[in-house]
């Protein structure tokens, strides 16, 4: 079984091979590296390290990460910190059903 | 020639340090005070700070009622910029006409028509002040003339204040201030981190023109950068640090220049009320809220949080009647206050059918778990560690999860499954409620999600909303 996280409604997933199709880089948001943010409540899952990049995976909603060097770890303001080693991940936000379209768990 | 120096200010006195967490507190308490604004403090300080800042002080200084007018000015610009851009066309040919329609519907009369002339007399004589789609909900101010406004009245005196003082002093007690400061500012903070990062998803995606929908979300989040602005704001810490140094250190020990002092004190004045929109000849205002309900929490170490909460009326009330209305600082709907207290205006369906997770959560807590179920008429389908007893025993493990079927007349039936964080909630005192699990004096939150109907047991269930399934998903951490 691949190396797998979950850090309230978001799955993180180590993979083997960095996927070719890669889209824009996400900006980082005064110095965090936001994975996800809450809309009802603000808080955030967010690296602070250097070294880890976030892109756009075309068409889907999940997130490529990378991280390189010592490491990262992934904090948020609920859950307890979660350590992710050098290496290539997708991040996916957790997801609901609804009969008009599967959306992600918002909070 | 003989030069003159000054001794920097380099240690405070016993007397200063004590009256560290005094001054924070009053600090707090005049932005959170719902008072109403001191009219004439405020234009004093609006006038002076554009003359620090270089410019000719706005003819005039329009005050608006709540932040309902706040955000008719970012729309009318959203849309004009839109128009200007054919991104959207108007049925009419006359947008002035046009942009007073469409904002008039959401905003109920409460916005005096000259806020919307003057945006869109401001917009409209220079491009490169135009809105950028998915940033409408930015177009407050003019950028240049806030930053010049900030430099000549916050940063410039801040600096001074450095210099007289060093900077060992006035980074400790600038980390002091700011790590006393940032829980009671908390919530605004973190909503506003929150409205950057939906406009600018939303711009990336696409999703600039204005919906209706967006309007309340909009509200909610400017009523947030009122707060921010008097609370919470990035800048907040230097100017609670550079009253300290003026109002109880003492101006005369520090070599400042006394023009730095009178530059803080209007910036003070400035902001002494709600959120402004600085523009060349003009300048918007808004009080203070008239009602604003806090709950305070205090964790372990001793930290006083403060967040929104009020169930029996909105949290935030404005001149205006606009209310927003928070659980556990949590932001539910934006109800006219005489809507009544939340817990009336409840239905299962209308908890069920809430595409909010959080929201959910703490509405369940309000109306009632097992009421909510059994309202719901739920069946519970498959259950992992439950206690002993029946399906409406609270449950005694946090590994409990459970898969629940609520059936719809006519209609496909939801299937939600119960999980539980797997992180203990540090605010112990925030655990009364339902939407919590509280075992041996630890808390923890609890959150049902939505699933497909086909699904017959937890391990699919939560491995299905993970695009996974039961064989495949196997977290080694979760938290």
């Amino acid at each position: 079984m691949t190396f797998q996280v979950r850090q309230g409604d978001v799955f993180i997933e180590r993979l083997g091979d960095r996927p070719e199709a890669v889209g824009a880089e996400i900006e980082r948001d005064n110095g965090r590296l936001l994975l996800a943010l809450g809309e009802a409540t603000g808080h955030a899952h967010a690296i602070l390290e250097q070294g880890v990049s976030l892109f756009i995976l075309p068409e889907t909603d999940d997130r490529l990460l990378l991280v390189s060097g010592s490491g990262a770890r992934l904090v948020h303001e609920e859950h307890a910190p979660i350590s992710l080693p050098a290496g290539s991940y997708v991040v996916r936000r957790q997801v609901e059903y609804s009969p008009e379209a599967i959306r992600p768990v918002a909070d | 020639m003989a030069t003159m120096t000054r001794r920097r200010y380099g240690r405070l006195t016993k007397h200063a340090e004590g009256a560290i967490a005094a001054h924070l507190e009053a600090r707090i308490a005049q932005s959170l005070s719902t008072e109403p604004a001191d009219r004439e403090r405020v234009e004093r300080g609006i006038t002076a700070c554009y003359r620090f800042a270089g410019c000719e002080p706005p003819k005039s200084i329009l005050w608006i009622d709540s932040p309902a007018a706040m955000v008719a000015g970012p729309i009318a610009a959203g849309i004009i910029d839109c128009w200007a851009r054919g991104v959207f066309i108007p049925a009419s040919g006359r947008v002035a006409e046009d942009v007073a329609e469409y904002v008039r519907p959401y905003i109920a009369g409460s916005v005096p028509a000259t806020v919307i002339d003057l945006v869109r007399a401001a917009v409209g004589s220079d491009p490169s002040t135009w809105a950028r789609p998915g940033d409408i909900w930015y177009y407050r101010s003019d950028e240049n003339l806030t930053i010049a406004l900030r430099n000549a009245c916050g940063n410039a005196v801040e600096e001074a204040i450095r210099a007289a003082t060093g900077n060992r002093l006035y980074s400790r007690l600038r980390d002091e201030i700011g790590n006393n400061r940032s829980r009671p500012g908390g919530s605004a903070k973190r909503a506003v981190g929150t409205a950057r990062f939906t406009a600018k998803d939303d711009a990336r995606r696409g999703n600039g023109l204005p919906r209706p929908l967006d309007f309340n979300w909009t509200i909610h989040r400017t009523w947030d950068y009122v707060l921010h602005g008097r609370a919470g704001g990035p800048n907040e810490g230097d100017r609670c640090l550079t009253s300290f140094f003026r109002d109880v250190v003492g101006a005369a020990k520090l070599s400042t220049p006394h023009e730095m002092w009178e530059r803080s004190r209007a910036f003070d004045d400035m902001r002494s009320a709600g959120e402004l929109w600085p523009h060349r000849g003009f300048c918007i205002v808004t009080h203070p809220p008239v009602e604003l309900h806090l709950e305070v929490v205090v964790d372990e170490y001793g930290y006083r949080s403060l967040g929104l909460h009020n169930a029996a009326g909105p949290a935030v009330v404005w001149r205006d009647g606009t209310a927003q209305w928070y659980l556990n600082d949590t932001y539910i709907d934006s109800a006219p206050a005489s809507a009544g207290p939340l817990q009336s205006r409840l239905t299962a369906d209308r908890i069920t059918t809430m595409p909010n997770a959080e929201k959910r959560r703490v509405l369940v807590s309000l109306y009632g778990r097992n009421r909510y179920l059994r309202d719901a008429h739920a069946v519970r389908l498959d259950a992992e560690y439950p206690p002993p007893g029946n399906e409406w025993t609270p449950p005694t493990d946090v590994r409990y999860r459970a898969l629940w079927r609520l059936d719809q007349p006519g209609d496909e039936p939801i299937v939600v499954v119960d999980v539980i964080n797997q992180t203990p909630e540090p605010f112990g005192a925030v655990a009364d409620g339902e939407a919590f699990l509280a075992i041996d004096g630890r808390v923890w939150r609890r959150y049902m999600l939505r699933v497909p109907p086909t699904m017959t047991n937890c391990a699919e269930a939560v491995a299905w909303t993970c695009g996974k399934t039961a064989a495949t998903y196997a977290p080694q951490i979760e938290s």
